[in-house]
């Protein structure tokens, strides 16, 4: 296949919101390209922008400057072409169960009749391993559950890229660890392309093929890094230990003192 | 559940054993305060000769259709509330103005516009209704937080859809609370216009009922139509409304 352009495009953006006293520029001339079944992540400390970036890319923001394009289409708004998977274990709808929540989103984009959605709710649900927790109300499950609902209710509507933000970092670490490994199987079976916002540089390398460091302050993109080493990774896996020292250089936790 | 049985029946027993002791001691003439007796004997012989029926019916019956009337309202303003900000400032105006006003306060002007019949009494219901409903679903969608709207949109809603399938189960316990104060307003405008004109069609309504008892001196017969307000209150308030509950804020655990 011959690669005409990278399947989004982020070029010169920044995003400038309306403060109190004076704007506050959250994002400055950030710009990079994705390829079709990349698992990007952003890296950055907290208040960097990365999350702020992430909600641009979904259209949840207006940008300042600049543009975004996803398969050369501009982002205007917020689309199942971009499903996003929230850090809060909040973003189950309460009112509807496991298999209604997977179901609802293919409903209104008319992804096929009743039977046809209910398969593919099904499928994608028992991809999460939640079959046996079909009828039950997002309140009846734990944390981990509840983002493996969520993942699975994004994954099922086949975007073309799939935005997680944070989705495992109010996790237990052990919660976190096996949900990563989920996380790569379904990225390697399914070959989809994910940006993942992180500010566990553990978890960017675990995870990511690429990862992009952010700096803050103005918050932008300071350095792309290739991440190539083998799967699955741990910790102590070879050459994990050197990414870990170059990415806290990049991170320069100094700076924020 | 059943504690809340326990203790209600208790109080029930008490305040009976206490009446029935002020009415039995003959302080008070018969005639004011009367024995239970003779009030269970104008509550079953009300029902016996299908008058108290009737007018409860009715009652329930105009304040249902009222309650539809002001429900439908209610969301037709409070959605386009959401939609337009304009028209949301011009409905909080609206609610301000509207809601300290008590709604029996209206009904001679209700009289002049829809003249003697049903058309003032819906009139008043739906007034003393609509703005505490709308009031509850405005804050119940503003209350709603911003991730539920933001997962709506993600998946390609809008406009009153987003509002009526993700909107409106988020703000239900509010709506659902704005429904149970509606009934209760509903009840007092209901009672107090039905005694100010109760002839309205054939049958008079509770209101109606009571007022003309007292007329009659029956004053076993007044308590025994209000104690068909209290069961109905109470059966609405705990079967009803009970039931709703059960089926959806609680399944879904939105109780706080």
């Amino acid at each position: 296949m011959i690669k005409i352009a990278g399947l989004l495009y982020v070029n010169k953006i920044s995003k400038i919101f309306n403060g109190h006293q004076q704007p506050v520029t959250a994002l400055e001339d950030v710009s990079f390209e994705l390829d079709e079944g990349e698992l990007f992540c952003i890296l950055g400390p907290s208040g960097c922008g990365k999350s702020t970036l992430l909600r641009c890319i979904a259209g949840f923001e207006k940008l300042t400057s600049g543009e975004i394009m996803v398969e050369g289409q501009p982002v205007q708004k917020p689309g199942p072409d971009r499903t996003m998977v929230f850090q809060g274990f909040d973003q189950l709808l309460p009112w509807k169960t496991v298999l209604e929540n997977v179901e609802f989103p293919l409903r209104v984009k008319g992804a096929g009749d009743r039977a046809e959605i209910r398969e593919i709710a099904g499928q994608y649900i028992s991809l999460v391993g939640l079959t046996a927790f079909m009828h039950s109300y997002p309140h009846e499950l734990s944390g981990g559950m509840k983002q493996r609902v969520a993942i699975a209710r994004a994954l099922a509507l086949r975007p073309r890229v799939l935005l997680m933000d944070e989705p495992f970092a109010s996790l237990d670490a052990q919660t976190r660890t096996a949900l990563q490994g989920e996380l790569i199987t379904i990225w390697e079976k399914f070959k989809i392309t994910i940006i993942f916002i992180t500010h566990n540089i553990q978890e960017a390398i675990i995870l990511g093929s690429r990862i992009g460091v952010m700096s803050s302050q103005p918050g932008t993109i300071r350095e792309i890094v290739p991440n190539h080493l083998g799967r699955p990774r741990f910790v102590g896996y070879p050459g994990f230990d050197e990414m870990w020292a170059e990415l806290h250089a990049l991170l320069d936790f100094n700076r924020l003192g | 559940m059943k504690e809340i049985f326990k203790k209600r029946l208790m109080f029930i027993l008490l305040l009976t054993a206490l009446w029935e002791t002020v009415a039995r001691s003959g302080l008070i003439k018969p005639q004011l305060f009367p024995s239970l007796v003779s009030i269970w004997q104008a509550f079953t012989a009300g029902m016996a000769n299908g008058e108290l029926v009737r007018n409860a019916v009715f009652s329930l019956y105009l304040i249902i259709l009222g309650l539809v009337i002001a429900m439908f309202l209610a969301v037709v303003c409070s959605t386009f509330s959401m939609l337009s900000r304009t028209f949301g400032n011009l409905v909080d105006t609206a609610v301000a103005v509207m809601d300290p006003l008590p709604a029996i306060a209206l009904l001679p002007v209700a009289l002049v516009w829809f003249g003697i019949g049903q058309g003032p009494i819906i009139f008043v219901i739906v007034h003393a209704t609509l703005w505490p409903m709308i009031l509850n679903a405005v804050t119940g969608f503003k209350a709603v937080p911003p991730i539920y709207r933001e997962v709506g949109e993600n998946i390609g809603l809008s406009g009153p859809r987003l509002v009526l399938s993700i909107m409106a189960p988020a703000a239900f316990p509010y709506l659902l609370s704005g429904l149970k104060i509606g009934w209760s307003r509903a009840w007092r405008a209901l009672i107090a216009a039905e005694m100010i004109f109760g002839t309205a069609g054939a049958h008079g309504g509770l209101g109606w009922y009571i007022y003309k008892q007292r007329y009659l001196m029956d004053i076993s017969g007044v308590f025994a139509a209000l104690i068909v307000i209290i069961i109905l209150g109470v059966l609405v308030e705990d079967l009803v409304f009970g039931f709703i509950e059960k089926k959806t804020i609680k399944r879904w655990g939105m109780t706080s």
